[in-house]
């Protein structure tokens, strides 16, 4: 039996170290240099965007923008809308344009290098009102925080009085946040400019800032019965740990109505961005938008030109919102830096000088005493929140 | 001529003859010695004379030249002439006849009579019946089959004919015969004395140019010794892989792609207990016990109108026979498995036993193993088949039959995996009348599996799938001079549970979710005729009519015509109460071949088969997966069906020892099944909003040499075969590739093999086989983008790549036991290297992120060096 024992043994080695995965080189691989392109036209008189990018060789790591493009629009009045471009692969209108529900959008792309690309004819789909976006706080206890809890926001929009099937929401979201030790004074050119919040050099305050995310997620809905609309639909949560609730919270919700082929798009985006690699992975196929090129039938353009009615509804929390449901804000700061320890020097230009100088980008000068005459020093993420978000206020922003 | 004779010896009557007429009569001295004639006989010739002289002794005689030999009617058999012919050394001329040609009498003779029934028994040298064996006569283009007690019979005109006899693994026998009147003729065949290391194929053998049948293989494991052997096991799948026309996607792979069908296009048939996962280990090995499978056909071009279901293939494997005189075994040791099988006769010639099993060494062995990864893959599995079969008097037959099987293996470190097969089937034969028999079956069979992960916390899991049916059949075969007439019917119940999900463990708080059960009935009726047409022409006509019920308790979902599925298009979902029918389709299944002999070695085939199938498998990956599911046909999935057409044509040379074949097939087929892009096949009570059904061409040219005799023997075999796949809808998520023909999974459109075995004597020899094909279909991302913020990777064109090329080369050196009978134990041995060259060919290409994010591309080789392994075998 030992004989057999040993030559099993020796057979699982040649099968586990049998099986043998190597690396391919995908430069052998065909790349397929293809036009990306991505507008969501809507009704809101502001610049419209159409975004032109290229597929990047998939052991690339750089995103390469469709730059020199000449982009026009012809809506269904045979009106022209012209683009330009607004930076790398950002077209904008040249004029606030503002799309007709149920009016007829075609894209046409020149690239600098001959292509000539049309999409289909969209119909600008209409979508119907938000009733409501609202906030959930439901308590997860943590041992160090016994009020912790998550945050989840719903968008209902039950009144879906112009019949449309698919929907698809957007969301960006905006939190205020501030620090422990925030910094009141720069040192610039051997002077001291005071950056307090409310100073005159409020611009500079390093104090409070905000922080923007889009959302990235795809939230779809094919609605079973028209006339009900969505109810509850998640569209966002976060766990109070995270911070974002420390001093206000922002969130706008956009919705726009899909035709169905745009329905079918995205759900294809949706459904192919799932991990692969399992033992059952799904087939991968090619997600086919609506727009061709006109010199090359076979040539594939990527991405998609849809044109909606867009509305939106900003709400704005605050911790105090949820003080019935159980939450309270323990430590008000997004980072709190108990235990750091400050440096200190003479309160001398010559001494902060040399002491910014030693102590390099990692820390700011952060406040004075006058008895005794000394200057504090904090790392960085104490003290400047523009680290970690914008120092201007959004103008959505509303102060309490 | 006239003779008197009274009261004389009738051996001194045949003196008197022999010396008037120069007539020779061999006979044995005491069948005549105590016979005495008186008669007076008037006659024209010589065998109205003698026949004249015989008639009231119980002799027949037959005239050879000027030899007269008598013989003990009805019947003598070769043996007792030899005896008379040694006793006469005078005899020499006839007795070289004699031996030569072993010529027999058949029957008495009648005046009038023209035609006669041979029938009789075709055994072994054991005494076991030999199944299917073929008892024909060339000439006539006269055939019959052995039944299951080894039985068959054949209506002959009177006269001299040349008996032959072919069973797979057997020396064929040709046996001369004077066929006078009805009698029996026995046959003993003996086991191959040489072991040609060979597989043997039905469709182009040397006689069987005569059989009408296009693409039937037979397959016989006992001498595919030189079947490259991945873990020293002979495997009968293998053995279909090496012949042309049946690939799988890549080694270990489990599933075989039978002339560019899918791989839930075959029928797999274990004593006729449907195998639903006929794999083990991953697909490494097939779910049959080479020491215990008896006869194994493989149709994949014309197919009996008895068999039906599945477009592509059917695998007929039928468990060995007992023997009901001796008792026997096999042990054989191989590096992954131990077996045993034994024969047991309980009662003599009533009632036998054979059973076979088959295991993984067991799990100390691999806890003994320090290395963690082997530890945590801890594969292993079991089968277990057995067989009992009854002789109920000279009319019945009975065989029961089970099978069990069980595969167990982690697919990640905390994930455990389990499937079985069970199945059970009940034979009854009944030979009604010399002409008459009938042929019974019912059978039970089931496949589940279970996936299991205990550590997931929350989501702990335990999730699953099961598929039952219950299966009769009955068949009643006539046998006229002409023809062969078939006459049944089948059906077979399915009930299956698509799948469940159950929490795991205390600290699961998983919602239990099951989707609802399915159930269908089909039923066929079938009838078919082989005739013989004119002398040179044969056919095989059939026709087979399925009926497929999908049954309740069930809710299925009605959607408008011609639009998307979804939502929007629902119209309703109607609830159907316990077996209650949703949907019925049917349709016939014609069935045709011709077969025309251009002369002894030459043939030309023709054959059109249709076949429909209402029972899919889900599989969205590219092999099978032990996690693919089955489907039933209902108002959202529509059967599948395929026409082919077939011709081929067939050359033996050398008096048969090398053989040529060529066969081109075309086939069609609608209603094949894929998915949309992003398709979740698992748990989707709604999966009618992923699936699309579209339509596949598979066209094929097959050509293969073997020489099957001499100290060299093999077969080249090379394909050149298309299997294209096409869905086009008005949506382009039903959409795949603009609407546009694309290669399947399996297109490999050359396929070229090379299977040679050297005789080095009697107990040694070597094999080397080369094993060639192109690269698969694959699909690749070609490119990646951003869209919407998230990054997503571009594929090209579905299966517009293919993975490199394969090919192998194995060495095999066999040692044959001797072939002495009087052995009580005898071993054999075989050592091969798999992959001599260690060449790393790819099963797959694939691509994932590395750490930063960057998608690289990766090749996995499954056996990517030499694999050597010994396997031994003890027989008792």
């Amino acid at each position: 039996m030992k004989r057999i024992a040993k030559k099993y043994y020796l057979f699982l080695l040649v099968f586990v170290f049998n099986s043998c995965i190597e690396e391919i080189d995908p430069e052998a691989l065909r790349f397929d240099d293809l036009l990306v392109v991505e507008a969501l036209i809507t009704d809101q008189p502001v610049r419209q965007e159409v975004l032109l990018s290229r597929t990047s060789a998939i052991n690339e790591s750089v995103n390469k923008q469709e730059t020199g493009a000449t982009v026009w629009m012809i809506d269904e009045n045979g009106e022209r809308i012209n683009f330009s471009e607004d930076g790398a692969g950002r077209y904008l209108s040249t004029s606030p344009y503002a799309a007709e529900i149920g009016g007829q959008l075609q894209l046409f792309i020149n690239t600098s290098n001959g292509g000539q690309y049309e999409s289909d004819v969209v119909t600008v789909q209409a979508t119907s009102p938000i009733d409501s976006v609202f906030a959930e706080f439901t308590p997860e206890p943590l041992t160090r925080n016994l009020f912790a809890g998550r945050f989840s926001f719903f968008v209902d929009a039950k009144n879906n009085t112009e019949g449309n099937r698919y929907f698809r929401w957007k969301w960006n979201s905006t939190y205020e946040f501030s620090l422990r030790r925030p910094s009141r004074w720069l040192f610039i050119d051997n002077e001291f400019i005071i950056r307090e919040r409310g100073s005159e050099n409020d611009s500079l305050q390093v104090e409070v800032c905000w922080q923007t995310q889009e959302g990235n997620d795809l939230f779809l809905q094919e609605l079973q019965v028209l006339e009900a609309g969505v109810n509850k639909l998640p569209i966002y949560n976060f766990h109070s740990e995270e911070g974002f609730m420390k001093r206000g919270f922002s969130i706008e919700v956009k919705q726009y109505g899909l035709s169905r082929e745009s329905y079918s798009f995205w759900s294809q985006i949706e459904e192919t961005s799932q991990e692969q690699g399992s033992l059952a992975d799904t087939q991968p196929g090619t997600i086919v938008g609506n727009i061709r090129s006109l010199n090359n039938s076979s040539e594939l353009v990527l991405g998609l030109f849809e044109a909606s009615q867009e509305v939106s509804v900003r709400r704005q929390y605050d911790r105090d919102d949820f003080f019935d449901d159980g939450f309270r804000v323990i430590r008000a700061n997004l980072i709190d830096c108990l235990g750091v320890d400050s440096v200190t020097s003479l309160k001398t230009p010559e001494a902060v000088a040399a002491t910014l100088e030693e102590l390099g980008e990692e820390w700011v000068l952060t406040y004075f005493t006058d008895s005794p005459p000394f200057a504090y020093y904090f790392p960085i993420e104490c003290s400047d929140c523009t680290l970690f978000g914008t120092n201007q206020q959004p103008a959505f922003w509303e102060e309490d | 001529m006239s003779f008197s004779w009274e009261g004389i010896p009738l051996d001194s009557c045949i003196a008197e003859i022999e010396a008037e007429n120069e007539l020779n009569f061999y006979y044995a001295q005491d069948w005549v010695d105590s016979v005495v004639v008186t008669k007076s006989i008037q006659a024209s010739s010589a065998s109205e004379l003698i026949e004249q002289l015989l008639s009231e002794t119980g002799l027949s005689f037959f005239i050879q030249e000027s030899a007269i030999i008598l013989t003990k009617a009805p019947i003598i058999t070769a043996l007792a002439i030899d005896e008379r012919v040694s006793e006469n050394p005078t005899a020499s001329f006839a007795r070289e006849q004699i031996n030569e040609k072993g010529l027999i009498i058949i029957g008495k003779r009648a005046r009038g009579k023209e035609s006669a029934r041979v029938s009789g028994v075709v055994k072994d040298i054991n005494g076991n019946p030999l199944v299917g064996a073929l008892v024909y006569i060339q000439d006539l283009q006269l055939s019959g089959t052995t039944n299951q007690r080894g039985e068959y019979s054949l209506t002959v005109p009177v006269g001299r004919h040349e008996i032959q006899t072919q069973s797979v693994g057997f020396e064929p026998k040709f046996q001369e015969a004077q066929v006078n009147g009805d009698g029996k003729y026995d046959v003993e065949m003996e086991v191959q004395a040489e072991v040609l290391d060979e597989i043997y194929v039905f469709s182009n053998a040397d006689r069987n140019v005569s059989s009408n049948i296009t693409g039937l293989t037979k397959l016989n494991l006992e001498e595919a010794k030189t079947i490259p052997k991945v873990f020293g096991e002979n495997d009968i799948v293998q053995v279909a892989l090496a012949l042309p026309g049946v690939q799988s996607v890549g080694e270990g792979a489990a599933g075989i792609n039978v002339r560019g069908g899918k791989t839930d296009q075959n029928l797999v048939l274990f004593n006729d207990v449907t195998l639903y996962n006929p794999f083990h280990f991953f697909g490494f090995f097939s779910a049959f016990n080479s020491d215990i499978v008896g006869g194994t056909d493989l149709y994949k071009g014309s197919v009996p109108a008895e068999f039906g279901g599945r477009l592509s293939s059917i695998l007929n494997v039928d468990m060995k026979r007992g023997n009901s005189e001796e008792f026997s075994g096999k042990l054989g040791i191989s590096p992954v498995t131990s077996k045993l099988s034994a024969n047991v006769p309980i009662i003599k010639d009533k009632l036998s036993l054979v059973a076979g099993g088959r295991a993984t060494y067991s799990d100390w062995v691999i806890n003994s193993v320090s290395n963690e990864t082997i530890k945590n893959s801890d594969p292993s599995f079991f089968d277990v088949a057995a067989s009992l079969n009854a002789n109920l008097g000279e009319k019945h037959t009975l065989e029961a039959f089970g099978y069990y099987s069980k595969d167990d293996f982690k697919l990640t470190l905390d994930s455990a995996f389990s499937y079985f097969n069970f199945g059970t089937s009940l034979k009854w034969f009944y030979q009604i009348g010399e002409n008459l028999s009938l042929n019974t079956t019912t059978a039970l069979s089931e496949y589940s599996f279970n996936v299991e992960n205990a550590n997931l916390g929350a989501e702990s899991f335990e999730y699953g799938f099961d598929i039952r049916d219950i299966y009769f059949k009955t068949m009643l075969n006539l046998d006229r001079p002409k023809n062969q007439y078939s006459l049944g019917f089948d059906a077979k119940l399915y009930e299956l549970n698509p799948g469940f999900v159950k929490p795991l463990g205390p600290e699961s708080l998983l919602e239990p979710e099951t989707l609802e059960t399915e159930k269908g009935r089909e039923f066929s009726v079938f009838f078919s005729d082989n005739v013989a047409i004119m002398n040179n022409l044969t056919g095989s006509f059939g026709l087979r009519y399925s009926l497929f019920s999908a049954l309740g308790p069930r809710s299925i979902n009605r959607y408008e015509s011609n639009s998307l599925r979804n939502d929007a298009s629902l119209i309703e979902t109607v609830d159907y109460t316990d077996g209650e029918v949703i949907e019925t389709f049917s349709g016939p299944e014609l069935r045709a071949s011709l077969n025309y002999l251009v002369n002894d070695g030459l043939s030309i085939k023709a054959n059109y088969t249709m076949m429909r199938q209402y029972i899919h498998s889900l599989s969205n990956t590219v092999s099978v997966s032990p996690l693919d599911t089955w489907k039933l046909s209902d108002t959202n999935f529509k059967p599948q069906l395929s026409k082919q057409y077939s011709v081929g044509i067939y050359k033996n040379l050398e008096g048969n020892s090398i053989e040529l074949s060529a066969e081109l097939y075309y086939k069609d087929f609608d209603n094949i099944v894929d998915y949309k892009v992003g398709a979740d096949l698992v748990l989707n009570p709604i999966l009618e909003r992923d699936i699309i059904q579209g339509d596949g061409r598979a066209r094929g040219m097959e050509l293969l040499i073997r020489k099957k005799s001499g100290k060299l023997t093999g077969w080249i075999g090379y394909t050149y075969s298309r299997s294209e796949q096409r869905f086009v809808s008005e949506f382009v998520e039903e959409t795949i590739n603009r609407g546009e023909y694309f290669p399947s999974n399996f297109d490999k459109p050359h396929d070229f093999s090379l299977i040679t075995n050297y005789k080095i004597n009697r107990r040694f020899s070597t094999s080397l086989n080369v094993v060639f094909s192109s690269g698969r279909p694959v699909t690749y991302p070609t490119a990646k983008y951003t869209l919407s913020n998230r990054e997503i990777v571009h594929f090209g064109d579905r299966n517009e790549f293919r993975i490199p090329n394969y090919f192998r080369v194995d060495l095999g050196i066999n040692v044959e036991p001797s072939h002495r009978k009087n052995n009580l134990l005898y071993t054999y041995w075989s050592f091969s290297i798999y992959n001599l060259l260690g060449r790393n060919n790819a099963y797959s290409v694939f691509f994932r992120s590395d750490e930063n994010g960057d998608i690289q591309g990766y090749q996995l080789s499954v056996l990517a060096s030499p694999i050597p392994s010994l396997t031994y075998n003890i027989i008792f």
